[in-house]
């Protein structure tokens, strides 16, 4: 897994740079010096989080098509709907901030689940403790996407049996 | 070049410049600063992912696709990751927000300071 | 196209420099102007396949995280007017 961070880095390294022009071995060295660099930053991070993210298991990444599909029609679900409420002659709102459970169970998948709602236009994730999230949602409908639970279910499951 | 790539190239380009121009005007439209985020995030995500589709399909399968990726992925990354600190910081700040539902415990944004 | 694009680009950073000016809390002008950073980032993006010179997109990626760090940067210049503070001592 930590491996597996490495090899990404590496990896985007390469695509961005590599070792392509007249000097490309002196690049290449600043590339695996930069690598490694960014990879100790890396662990001291996941020591600082406690945990390491398991979404760099093989499973996961080929969970990850379904789960950026569903990803895609509710953001693309939620813009309309915002955009909707920009553009209407008189613009009326019902703000209101709701605690929203997060049933993940790493770390790392409630962020994502944060991110994800937050992401979304029309609610915000204010705050997250408790296994609960804060959600400042700007209507009904926008609260309804998050407490319908099936941003949190999109989440679960890529997260999978990572434990 | 391929006639109907261009067409779906130039559709996504005008829509997600639709989206871009919508946020702004939510930015002016909507009244206090937790509802302008919500405008900002329209042109974070529609504008800003369906113009890089639009040039992935200019760029085809090569370098150029994979660096737009990586922009898009980064701004779907960086924009919630500044939302959520805007909103935080703001809340911790005491920047009244206007409710009409909140749940129980739902207004001590800061207690965890 | 690529022009149409553009075009709806600068009207909306225009748009998010206005809001930056207007304010009226440092959170809207902060807000704006990340706005602001990230059409810049697709404008750069656009120009480049306009001008024919894709190998702008590197540009676009090294903005798109200065933009990030730059915004947080500012953030935590507002809420603490510091930003050699010590979290652990900020905490207390």
């Amino acid at each position: 897994m930590r491996l597996g961070v490495l090899l990404l880095l590496a990896a985007v390294w390469l695509a961005l740079s590599g070792p392509y022009t007249l000097h490309g071995w002196l690049i290449f060295a600043f590339g695996v010096v930069s690598v490694a660099f960014v990879w100790r930053l890396y662990l001291a991070l996941e020591r600082a989080a406690g945990g390491g993210f398991e979404f760099f298991r093989a499973s996961a990444w080929l969970r990850l098509p379904r789960f950026l599909v569903a990803f895609a029609l509710k953001v693309a679900a939620a813009n309309l709907h915002v955009t909707k409420l920009i553009l209407s002659p008189k613009i009326e709102l019902h703000p209101r901030l709701r605690r929203v459970p997060a049933s993940q169970k790493t770390s790392f998948g409630q962020v994502l689940y944060a991110n994800f709602i937050t992401l979304t236009p029309g609610t915000i994730t204010l705050d997250l403790r408790d296994d609960e999230l804060l959600v400042y949602a700007l209507d009904a409908e926008s609260e309804a996407d998050v407490m319908d639970g099936s941003m949190d279910r999109d989440v679960l499951r890529i997260e999978g049996d990572s434990n | 070049m391929n006639g109907a790539l261009d067409i779906a190239t130039a559709v996504l380009l005008v829509a997600g410049g639709l989206f871009c121009v919508v946020g702004g005007v939510g930015l002016h439209r909507f009244s206090d600063f937790y509802q302008r985020t919500h405008a900002a995030s329209v042109t974070d995500t529609a504008g800003a992912g369906l113009m890089l589709l639009g040039l992935m399909l200019q760029g085809g399968l090569s370098m150029v696709t994979v660096k737009l990726v990586l922009v898009l992925a980064f701004l779907l990354f960086s924009s919630p990751a500044i939302a959520h600190a805007l909103v935080k910081a703001a809340h911790g700040h005491g920047l009244a927000l206007e409710l009409e539902i909140e749940d129980e415990r739902g207004g001590d944004g800061d207690a965890a300071g | 196209m690529y022009l149409a694009g553009m075009a709806a680009i600068v009207v909306t950073m225009f748009l998010a420099l206005a809001r930056a000016a207007i304010g009226p809390t440092v959170f809207d002008r902060i807000l704006a102007v990340n706005m602001f950073g990230t059409k810049t980032v697709l404008l750069i993006a656009v120009a480049g396949f306009l001008t024919g010179r894709p190998e702008w997109l590197d540009l676009a990626i090294v903005y798109t995280l200065v933009n990030f760090t730059g915004t947080l940067a500012v953030l935590r210049f507002a809420r603490f007017g510091n930003l050699a503070r010590d979290d652990r001592k900020a905490d207390q």
